[in-house]
């Protein structure tokens, strides 16, 4: 009996002990009440915050099939109670505004919205400040652009978009402005300063044919500058096939001074570059990093950094730089690793599958940290047969989302570290999808990531496998802390059972730098939690 | 003295103010001067075609969204009906004499361009005849796949060409009807509506 106490206490405090070497404590987390939501409705945004709460912008479908909608801004306190909520009424007089976009620059929030005069062929742009307390517009409209559309049809009436400087001192504004299909792209954009006071504006036709140029992202530096990245194909995307030689990216710099811009082609010689991402760094140059591959565009070799000064087009530090061996097989089991090693051995290329570029960090030496994640779709058709001889074909989508990867690049250009945090998420649901992927902080001169994961990973060590959650009831979420150096630790944040909430990376916010808002839900309920490290 | 200058020159200031807000709202007023058509959502329609072969109606388009809008229509037979041209008009005058009844239409429309309720359209249209045939009561259904394209030639009225093909179900009331030969067919209808915006 004596024997028995003494195992059951041994017991009881190795799972103690083992739960607290798993539990991440370098952070606080609170939880605050549940509120009913619809999981079908789009994720609520957090927009706003102060030291009093944030504010929370949500769009829900209303009506018939779903085919209005509705914008909800709702105030919540430090302690992430629900103050208040309110449909933001968009109206001048009688008639209808559209809501393009809510934005927040120096703790104002600020609705965006335009309104098409079919009569002028005009789209315009106006912006309204958000009253805090009664969480409605205040009535004066500002018009601050507009987009002619004159001998055009009502559908192409152009749409605004926005982006805002690292620093948060700029916002651009941009819009498409109409053009025949075959025609250059062409568009305008608009620089303000936080306060919406407007710096310079200018109008761009794109030096390409539309057919023959695909723009993928846009950014503004802290100075003003607008910056583009596009992609230049040899022939029409429509019969666009993979080959190396097919497509080049492009950097499109424009600023105040040089309003015609500078076209930056980004090429690494028989190598295919497969993501690349632009931003700024604190000096103002111009930083593009990203993925090449030797054999096409489903797998990455290796990563490139680029860094240009945006005023003359000068290259200050270009390299590229194949991801080693070791780096490439480290989260692979013992099978895998034997197997991949062969083929090296062989002189074959070896690279990582179904990689995608996520985001890039910019660091203030100008630097960068590069993340990727391992992401596909695995399509399974099943055909059975019922006792009555009729056959069904079921077809099911598995939505992977793998492992995550950082390479760290130094300002000159060579990498630094790289390092692979080993992820299985699976899904066959596409709203449960919302779940998976990973989100990001950083917090002193580490990287925290926060994801789901399955439980039976917080032990995991390198050569045994990875276990895939299915985000359902076997979900924990976990944070990673990646130090400066590159190591990392793995610790659960929370348990969905337990926490009644799985986190939906996407709808999380870091508001300041100790403090990260994780937004989780179950069901038709979701709740906010604060990690305060 | 001194006073009544001060409240005169208050007065003009106060005055100047005001003005400048009345000016602030006038300015942005023009900008939402359009004749009520940016936000008009309602069309209603008479169909030209329809009306030429003896279906007089009117229809009642409303916008649900950029992509969709719901069309309903309500139309009298006339005597000249002519059974979508299938038979000479001659013999109509003697086969169909006092021929009147009603149509019924709902066509649900989607738009690719997200241009609703301007530019081209792919529609489900569901349309119901009834009158009577050589003095028997006749049941005309029809569901079709349209595709349409709609212009405006003015800020409010609208111009709207529709071809379709589908399938028509002939449902004779009366059971006992002495009337052979009618079967259920393709057909391929068409329209051009002439309509106006508010």
């Amino acid at each position: 009996m004596k024997k028995s106490i003494v195992i059951l206490v041994s017991f009881v405090i190795f799972i103690t002990s083992l739960s607290a070497q798993t539990a991440y404590k370098n952070a606080k987390l609170s939880w605050g009440p549940e509120y009913k939501w619809n999981i079908k409705g789009d994720i609520p945004e957090i927009v706003c915050s102060n030291a009093d709460g944030y504010y929370v912008f949500t769009q829900k479908a209303v009506g018939l099939y779903g085919l209005g909608t509705k914008y909800i801004i709702a105030k919540y306190n430090s302690k992430m109670e629900k103050l208040k909520e309110a449909e933001i009424e968009l109206k001048e007089k009688d008639n209808d505004l559209e809501l393009e976009f809510v934005v927040s620059l120096n703790d104002k929030i600020y609705i965006l919205s335009s309104f098409r005069n079919k009569k002028l062929k005009k789209n315009f742009l106006f912006y309204q400040t958000l009253n805090k307390e009664t969480l409605q517009p205040e009535k004066n409209l500002t018009k601050i652009s507009e987009i002619n559309y004159e001998g055009y049809k009502n559908s192409n009436d152009g749409s605004y978009s926005f982006v805002i400087s690292p620093d948060s001192t700029k916002i651009a504004v941009y819009y498409n402005l109409p053009y025949e299909k075959g025609e250059s792209e062409k568009f305008g954009y608009h620089i303000f300063d936080n306060n919406f006071n407007e710096i310079y504006q200018n109008k761009i036709t794109l030096p390409y044919n539309d057919e023959l140029f695909e723009i993928s992202s846009f950014n503004v530096s802290n100075i003003g500058g607008f910056n583009l990245v596009g992609i230049e194909y040899n022939e029409k995307k429509s019969v666009w096939k993979v080959k190396p030689t097919n497509y080049k990216y492009h950097i499109l710099s424009y600023n105040q001074d040089d309003p015609s811009g500078k076209d930056l082609p980004i090429v690494l010689e028989g190598k295919f570059i497969n993501d690349l991402m632009c931003g700024s760094n604190n000096n103002n140059e111009l930083i593009g990093a990203g993925f090449y591959s030797s054999m096409g565009t489903a797998s990455i070799e290796g990563s490139f950094y680029i860094r240009i000064n945006p005023e003359t087009g000068e290259i200050l530090a270009d390299s590229y730089q194949k991801f080693s061996l070791d780096f490439m097989t480290q989260n692979m089991t013992d099978k895998q690793k034997q197997k991949t090693n062969k083929k090296a051995s062989k002189g074959k290329d070896v690279e990582m599958w179904e990689y995608e570029m996520k985001g890039i960090i910019h660091k203030e030496n100008g630097g960068v940290v590069v993340i990727g994640e391992q992401y596909y779709v695995q399509v399974v058709t099943r055909t059975s047969t019922s006792s009555n001889g009729s056959v069904t074909t079921t077809t099911t989508y598995y939505y992977h989302y793998n492992d995550i990867i950082l390479i760290n690049i130094d300002a000159s250009g060579e990498i630094a570290w790289t390092q692979a945090i080993p992820k299985r998420q699976v899904t066959t649901s596409p709203i449960m999808q919302r779940a998976c992927s990973f989100f990001t902080a950083i917090v002193d001169d580490k990287i925290v990531i926060i994801f789901n994961d399955h439980p039976k990973n917080i032990l995991y060590k390198k050569g045994s496998p990875i276990y895939a959650t299915n985000l359902g009831k076997n979900t924990t979420t976990v944070v990673v802390e990646v130090e400066a150096d590159g190591m990392f630790n793995r610790k659960v944040l929370f348990d969905a059972k337990e926490s009644k909430a799985i986190c939906l990376p996407h709808a999380c916010q870091q508001i300041t730098p100790e403090e990260v808002i994780i937004f989780g839900a179950k069901g038709n309920k979701y709740k906010f939690a604060k990690l305060n490290f | 003295m001194k006073y009544l200058v001060l409240s005169l020159f208050q007065f003009i200031l106060f005055t100047i103010s005001l003005n400048a807000q009345v000016n602030s709202s006038n300015n942005i007023s023009q900008y939402f001067d359009d004749g009520g058509i940016s936000n008009a959502s309602n069309i209603v329609e008479f169909n030209i075609l329809s009306a030429i072969n003896g279906d007089i109606g009117i229809t009642y388009d409303r916008k649900l969204s950029d992509s969709f809008s719901a069309e309903v229509g309500l139309g009298f037979i006339a005597p000249y009906y002519t059974y979508e041209f299938r038979h000479p008009l001659w013999k109509l005058s003697e086969d169909l004499e006092g021929l009147s009844g009603y149509s019924l239409k709902i066509q649900p429309k989607f738009y690719v361009s997200l241009g609703a309720p301007e530019d081209s359209y792919v529609g489900i249209l569901l349309r119901h005849r009834h009158y009577n045939y050589l003095s028997e009561p006749l049941g005309i259904t029809d569901i079709c796949v349209m595709y349409g394209t709609r212009y405006f030639v003015d800020n409010n009225i609208c111009v709207s060409f529709e071809l379709g093909f589908g399938y028509r179900n002939k449902l004779l009331i009366d059971p006992y009807s002495s009337l052979g030969g009618l079967f259920d067919h393709l057909i391929y209808p068409g329209s051009i509506k002439v309509g106006y915006l508010f």
